[in-house]
């Protein structure tokens, strides 16, 4: 579902350019989980905003169903954003003004989804992670398990078909990211949501189909072959 | 300099822009101040100017009833033989009036100059330096007529040739006149002053055998006041002696409500400015918050954080006050032409010539943009100072304060308002109560508006919820926005207030103007001379008024004499009236029952305009004493009238009368009834023909002298309008300023939305519709608290300035200004944030702080 | 301030302009030299004098004045001088006819200025006080039958219409003032040819000119307002014309003096722009003996020497100290200043003092004050 080819992003920092994915190819397949590791600066991020669109890269082409993400324009990678992708990232990154059920919602209101079906898929989203109960707390009132919690219900009410997660478990301990982690899983396949994670935590990359690992600018599947000849 | 300090620094030079605006803010308001009084300052200097100019050395005049003084008593004075070892005194003699020459109203002075150069001598003679023209100037002055000196830029003003030829006209007649000598280095003093020779001036005024006044010059170190009293016993009735400082003093007295009223304007924007610095200073303490707290956590003591704060706006404040200096300067220039507009209108001539920057103006701007700026700083610097150092505060908890401080704010709102109220009712006449008591309102304005705002927001918020998050987000955004833009709202409100309740003060008083002057002139064709209200040489031709009254068509005439008389409580202003049966019933009683009071006028007794009744605290049957020709006389108030055209109040008479007690048989106007066939156009134009080559009069149909009224009311209020718009321009700045700020904090919360799926285009529309929200709501706020302002204006500064009654009158276009200048505040302010909210580089935008 | 400033010194310019600017008793200024004197009536030729009408004002000339100095003693044993002086200066002839009636009645053609000085020896005092006036209203004028001159409450009077009728002195000034009777001790005496006295070669350049050398003066003098009875001796000019002072002629030297033994010289040198003496310089001598005539003193009868100098404040020269010989008389006398700074600094600036006279006339030591007035010495700013 999700198809990388010869993808390259370079940065200016003052006269030196910075080449930070260089002809990277990858293939993920629908419903398979991925994760993705590599050294702080190798441009993990930096490919996670490529797949989203948050980013433009310089070359190559990132296809998600069929569609050249790389080749729409601003609102229409905005648009397809919100109705394909899902994200959680590190930091939970959720809206202070709004409560927990809002923070959800919100994602279903972006898609056209309002009223009380919205309130209904937004609590029934927050009750997957366990969280109805707070559906009206003020989001800094939570926990980090939590708030990330709440995150993963924001990234997958509108259910998206691929969910970028950005080390979701790297600002929790290690019991609570126990607690999260099945969550994540559990639902992203109860879906038959596609997952892309980036990680340094091994033990989750171990809850993966496929590690890829990115060096100089290119994926490697871990045991050193390429992603690439295995797609 | 220290740690410390450089560590805040440095934060304050990482948001150039926020420090900027609230710099633009404080500036503004300090620069309006400054405007206000120099422009004052200068309308005063160039009349004291020109009055030391044509007073030289004199340090008392003799001045006398509105007739002028009859010249003998100089010669008496100058002759009379004295006694042994009696101590000198200097006497010069003037004759002022009025002369046109175009357009321009200049002021004629009639000097002996062989007197006034010996009274301006500095010791028993006064030779050295003199120029020495010769003896051709010399006769020129004093034996070919028409022969006057003025300032070269004045000569240059009235475009004056080489030849020094040129035409004046004085009530209406026209003379030729020449220029004998230009002064380059004449002055300020000498701008827009025609001087001629005395026996000149006196046959062109019309005042031959009399005297405007004698200037006297007491020498020094002698026991003046016995001579004073001396002089003084000497002098005829109706005569008076008066120190000439003191005499400037009162005449420049005129101005006094108008130019506190200046002063409160200009005061209102540095109150708007007081609020943006407040607004700016606590936003920055707020952002530093854990800067701030990390410093306490290391050592840093309650004090030095205080003084931290503290010096941080006394930095900003002196900026402030230094950039608000210069910009006074210049916005000051440009208000000085209305200032004196409006005193030409209103009161006297004075010509600015140049704009003088009072002494103390640099202190004023020191101590209003420091002393703004260290008040607006104390309560955050207070906050931060004292509060214990946590190093995070969650954001919910932040706002649970907001929301305290909004109620504690909704609080004294209510007890600034009944504040207010109170100043009101404990004054029943000071001026200044009336103005702490409209400050106050303000202030209660602005406590409430960032209350309203929230408590609106929050109702849309509920209210949207059930439709949409982003509603939901985009209203609780803006409540929870209130620690940082609260304040800015709040001065944005204030100022709507001001606006609404100044423009609905104007429209009222042009509105009661309006009623007044259809119910007051009841003639159908109005006849003056022209000149300045109450000069002397503004009179009708007798023979020119036989013409006018020949004309066909006339059914009945009312005449009227303006002069100035002395009283008891300086010079009032007297309106002298021969009344037609139906100009009676254009005079409305405030007090007084007309029926009564007009047999008594006929009698003797007057009637006071209310402007007058209120200045002097007069009621019918209280006795005003006048000098007339024959000394001091007391008059019986007989009843009270409204009157909008003269705001220091006017004594009515009726004309038999006046000429009983003054030896003064001119008429300045005539208002004339037609028959009922006879068309107003046709008798101007019938009377125009009568007077034609003998005096050039105003005659103008009712109409046509209703609208110039109307006209000179709105060039009045020119200045009130623009003081107005500079607070409403502090206002907009600072609503700028608070919202970019704002925005700037939220890059995260809007990259979030982006990243999320927002579209940049609805991603600015966003941010413009809270802004536009923002804007409305405070108009909303300043509607009724404008109505209260308009209330205070109209029934407390008004009256106690001049004792006018004036009906309020509404209507909705005495709101659209407020309403666009809300709008246009808001969107301006929220344009910049939204195409950033657009643009935002979505990359970087989530990154942790 | 400034400019308040400003307009007093365009005013002050003004009347300085009209300031007459002819010194006292003397021949006319250069200033003048540029009007035209056609308008006016012009001494040109010896008339009758007749008095007391020749006393008093002659408006159909250009300008006169009464001119009165003297020498008092207090009977406290104080010395004092004085000198009043009153200058009528036309601007332009007089109108004929009456005034248009809607004249103002300060409409004037004709101004007027005084100067009265007073030099307080005892104390080592010099005070003078100038005034200027209009002839209007009764402010400042002339009339004779009586005759009197005046400005403000300054003035000279006769008692009473009658050639050889009383004067009054009448002025102040702050710290002094004069109430004076005068006594004439004789006939006027016409000086130059029968009271025609010519100043220059130039025909215009002359005016009609009398003295009375001697009068007695009785009154009293307030200093600071405290009065002192005076007793003295007065001498009085008188001078009338249209012309004005040639163009070479920068200044001059003039002297009237009393003798203790009755006598009087006048005597005034006129200087060129050089400093050498102008042969039309003259004098008159008047004899003490009652009936005895009085005759002419031309330049070339009287030697003047020079024997001191004093400088003003601004560094200005002046002679302060006088031989003079007059051999046909043999009069030969020192003449001193009573007090070195009697300089009046009004427009022009001029000296004029209070002298001592002491010397030889036929053989007998003789001793004598008077007044000497020198002009043109300052320079006009």
């Amino acid at each position: 579902m999700l198809s990388i080819r010869q993808l390259s992003r370079s940065f200016r920092e003052g006269a030196r350019v910075h080449r930070v994915l260089e002809g990277l190819d990858a293939q993920v397949r629908s419903g398979e989980r991925v994760a993705i590791m590599g050294r702080s600066g190798s441009g993990k991020s930096t490919l996670l905003n490529l797949i989203s669109g948050i980013d433009r890269a310089d070359g190559g082409a990132v296809h998600i169903d069929g569609t050249e993400v790389t080749a729409l324009g601003e609102p229409a990678r905005t648009l397809f954003r919100r109705a394909h992708i899902g994200f959680v990232y590190q930091f939970f990154n959720l809206i202070p003004t709004l409560d927990v059920l809002d923070n959800v919602r919100l994602m279903l209101e972006l898609n056209g989804v309002r009223g009380a079906p919205a309130r209904a898929r937004g609590l029934a989203a927050l009750a997957g992670v366990g969280l109805e109960e707070r559906a009206h707390s003020a989001v800094d009132q939570l926990s980090g398990g939590e708030q990330q919690r709440v995150a993963i219900a924001r990234a997958l009410v509108h259910e998206p078909a691929l969910l970028l997660a950005d080390e979701p478990t790297g600002n929790l301990d290690e019991e609570t990211a126990r607690e999260v982690l099945p969550v994540l899983l559990s639902l992203t396949r109860a879906r038959g949501a596609t997952l892309l994670m980036v990680t340094h935590d091994e033990a989750l990359a171990a809850t993966a189909d496929r590690v890829l690992e990115l060096r100089e600018g290119r994926l490697h599947e871990r045991r050193g072959a390429p992603a690439a000849a295995q797609g | 300099m220290n740690v410390l300090h450089a560590a805040s620094l440095r934060h304050l030079l990482r948001h150039p822009a926020q420090l900027l605006l609230a710099l633009v803010g404080l500036v503004l308001g300090v620069g309006t101040i400054v405007a206000v009084d120099i422009a004052t300052a200068s309308a005063r200097r160039a009349f004291e100017l020109s009055l030391e100019a044509v007073n030289g050395a004199a340090t008392h005049q003799i001045a006398g009833p509105p007739g002028g003084i009859d010249e003998r008593l100089y010669v008496g004075l100058r002759t009379r033989p004295r006694a042994p070892g009696e101590p000198l005194l200097r006497f010069a003699p003037v004759v002022s009036g009025y002369a046109t020459v175009g357009e321009r109203v200049l002021q004629l002075i009639g000097i002996d100059p062989l007197a006034s150069a010996e009274l301006d001598g500095a010791g028993a003679t006064d030779a050295p330096g003199f120029a020495v023209h010769g003896v051709r100037e010399a006769r020129a002055w004093f034996t070919d007529p028409g022969t006057v000196v003025m300032s070269s830029a004045t000569a240059r003003e009235l475009g004056i040739g080489a030849d020094g030829r040129f035409e004046l006209a004085i009530g209406g007649v026209h003379h030729p006149a020449t220029v004998m000598a230009r002064s380059d280095d004449a002055g300020a003093g000498f701008a827009g002053l025609i001087v001629t020779d005395i026996a000149q001036a006196q046959e062109w005024l019309g005042a031959r055998g009399r005297l405007s006044r004698i200037d006297v010059r007491v020498p020094d170190g002698t026991p003046g006041a016995a001579l004073l009293a001396q002089l003084a016993a000497q002098l005829p009735a109706g005569v008076t002696l008066q120190a000439t400082r003191a005499a400037a003093r009162e005449t420049f007295a005129m101005t006094d409500a108008f130019t506190t009223n200046l002063r409160a304007m200009s005061l209102l924007a540095l109150l708007v400015g007081t609020l943006l610095i407040y607004g700016a200073m606590s936003f920055a303490v707020l952002q530093r918050r854990t800067i701030i707290a990390v410093l306490r956590a290391l050592g840093a003591t309650r004090r030095e954080v205080l003084m931290m704060v503290l010096s941080e706006a006394a930095v900003l404040g002196v900026a402030g006050a230094v950039g608000g200096a210069l910009l006074g300067l210049l916005i000051g220039r440009g208000l000085v032409g209305l200032v004196a507009q409006t005193i030409n209108d209103l009161y006297f001539v004075v010509a600015v010539s140049e704009v003088s920057v009072p002494p103390g103006i640099l202190v004023t701007a020191v101590a209003a943009g420091l002393g703004t700026a260290l008040v607006a700083a104390l309560l955050p610097a207070l906050e931060v100072a004292t509060g214990a150092p946590q190093l995070a505060l969650a954001r919910s908890v932040l706002e649970r304060r907001a929301l305290h401080v909004a109620g504690r704010l909704a609080l004294a709102s209510l007890l600034l308002a009944l504040g207010a109220g109170a100043a009101i009712a404990a004054s029943s006449r000071s001026l200044l109560a009336g103005f702490v008591a409209l400050f106050l309102l303000l202030l209660s304005v602005a406590a409430v508006t960032p209350a309203a705002l929230r408590a609106l927001a929050l109702a849309v918020a509920r209210l949207g919820a059930r439709v949409s998050p982003v509603v939901r987000l985009a209203c609780v955004d803006i409540a929870a926005s209130l620690s940082r833009t609260g304040v800015a709202i709040a001065a944005l409100g204030m100022a709507l207030a001001a606006m609404i309740g100044v423009a609905i003060m104007v429209e009222s008083f042009r509105e009661s103007l309006r009623e007044w002057l259809i119910q007051t002139m009841r003639a159908d064709v109005y006849v003056s001379a022209p000149g300045v209200s109450d000069s002397l040489e503004r009179r009708l031709d007798p023979e020119v008024v036989r013409a006018l009254l020949a004309v066909p068509g006339i059914r009945a005439h009312s005449e009227g004499r303006r002069v100035t008389v002395s009283s008891s409580g300086g010079p009032l202003d007297l309106n002298a009236v021969g009344l037609a049966p139906a100009s009676y019933a254009g005079f409305r009683f405030t007090q007084g029952d007309p029926a009564r009071a007009w047999p008594q006028f006929v009698r003797g007794d007057v009637l006071i305009s209310e402007p007058l009744a209120w200045r002097l605290s007069l009621a019918p049957y209280d006795r005003l004493t006048l000098i007339t020709d024959s000394g001091p006389r007391s008059f019986t108030v007989a009843g009270v009238y409204r009157e909008y055209g003269n705001d220091r109040g006017e004594v009515l008479m009726d004309l038999a009368q006046y000429r009983r007690w003054w030896s003064d048989d001119g008429i300045a106007a005539l208002g004339i009834y037609l028959v009922p066939t006879a068309s107003a156009a046709q008798m101007v134009s019938a009377l125009r023909a009568a007077t034609h080559g003998r005096q050039a009069l105003l005659i103008r149909s009712n109409a046509d002298l209703r609208a110039l009224s109307m006209r000179i009311f709105e060039r009045t209020f020119v200045i009130t309008r623009v003081l107005y718009w500079l607070a409403a321009g502090v206002a907009a700045v600072g609503l700028l300023s608070a919202l970019l700020a704002w925005e700037l904090e939220r890059t995260r919360e809007l990259a979030l939305l982006r990243t999320l799926g927002l579209t940049p285009a609805a991603t600015a529309l966003l941010v413009l519709a809270q802004t536009t929200f923002m804007g409305l709501a405070a108009l909303l706020a300043a509607i009724p608290a404008g109505l209260l302002t308009s209330l205070v204006l109209t029934e407390v500064i008004n009256r106690r300035a001049f004792g006018w009654h004036i009906d309020l009158h509404l209507q909705p276009a005495q709101f659209t200004n407020a309403l666009w200048l809300a709008l246009a505040a808001a969107l301006a302010a929220g344009l910049y944030p939204a195409w950033r909210s657009a643009r935002l580089a979505l990359a970087g935008g989530l990154r942790e702080e | 301030m400034i400019g308040a400033r400003a307009l007093r010194r365009a005013l002050v310019a003004i009347s300085a302009a009209l300031l007459p600017a002819g010194a006292p008793a003397a021949p006319l200024p250069e200033r003048f030299t540029g009007a035209p004197p056609a308008e006016f009536a012009q001494a040109l030729e010896v008339r009758p004098f007749v008095f007391p009408r020749d006393h008093g004002p002659h408006p159909e000339f250009r300008q006169e004045w009464w001119y009165v100095t003297g020498n008092l003693d207090a009977t406290s044993g104080e010395r004092f001088g004085f000198e009043l002086t009153f200058f009528r200066f036309a601007l332009a002839p007089p109108l004929a006819g009456d005034a248009p009636p809607a004249s103002s009645a300060w409409r004037t053609r004709t101004l007027y200025m005084a100067h009265f000085a007073v030099t307080d020896v005892a104390r080592g005092r010099f005070r003078f006080m100038q005034k200027l006036s209009r002839e209007a209203l009764g402010l400042a004028g002339a009339h004779s039958a009586p005759l009197r001159v005046w400005i403000d409450d300054w003035s000279l009077a006769q008692a009473a219409v009658a050639a050889g009728a009383g004067w009054t002195l009448q002025a102040a000034q702050p710290g002094y003032e004069i109430e004076l009777t005068l006594e004439p001790r004789g006939a006027p005496v016409l000086n130059g040819e029968a009271g025609l006295s010519r100043k220059s070669d130039e025909p215009s350049a002359a005016s009609y000119y009398y003295s009375i050398p001697r009068l007695d003066v009785r009154g009293r003098l307030l200093r600071d307002g405290r009065p002192l009875e005076v007793r003295g001796a007065a001498w009085l000019d008188r001078e009338w014309g249209s012309g004005a002072l040639g163009a070479r002629q920068a200044g001059w030297d003039w002297f009237a003096l009393q003798l203790d033994d009755g006598s009087a010289l006048m005597f005034y040198a006129l200087r060129d722009r050089d400093g050498r003496r102008d042969p039309h310089s003259a004098g008159t001598w008047t004899p003490a003996q009652a009936g005895a005539d009085a005759h002419p003193l031309a330049s070339a009868d009287v030697a003047i020497d020079v024997t001191g100098e004093w400088r003003n404040a601004r560094g200005e020269r002046y002679p302060a100290g006088w031989r003079l010989q007059v051999p046909q008389l043999a009069l030969d006398v020192s003449v001193r200043p009573v007090l070195a700074d009697q300089e009046l600094a009004t427009t022009p600036r001029y000296w004029e003092g209070a002298v001592d006279v002491a010397g030889q006339r036929a053989g007998r030591s003789v001793r004598g004050r008077g007044y000497v007035e020198l002009v043109g010495y300052a320079q006009e700013r």
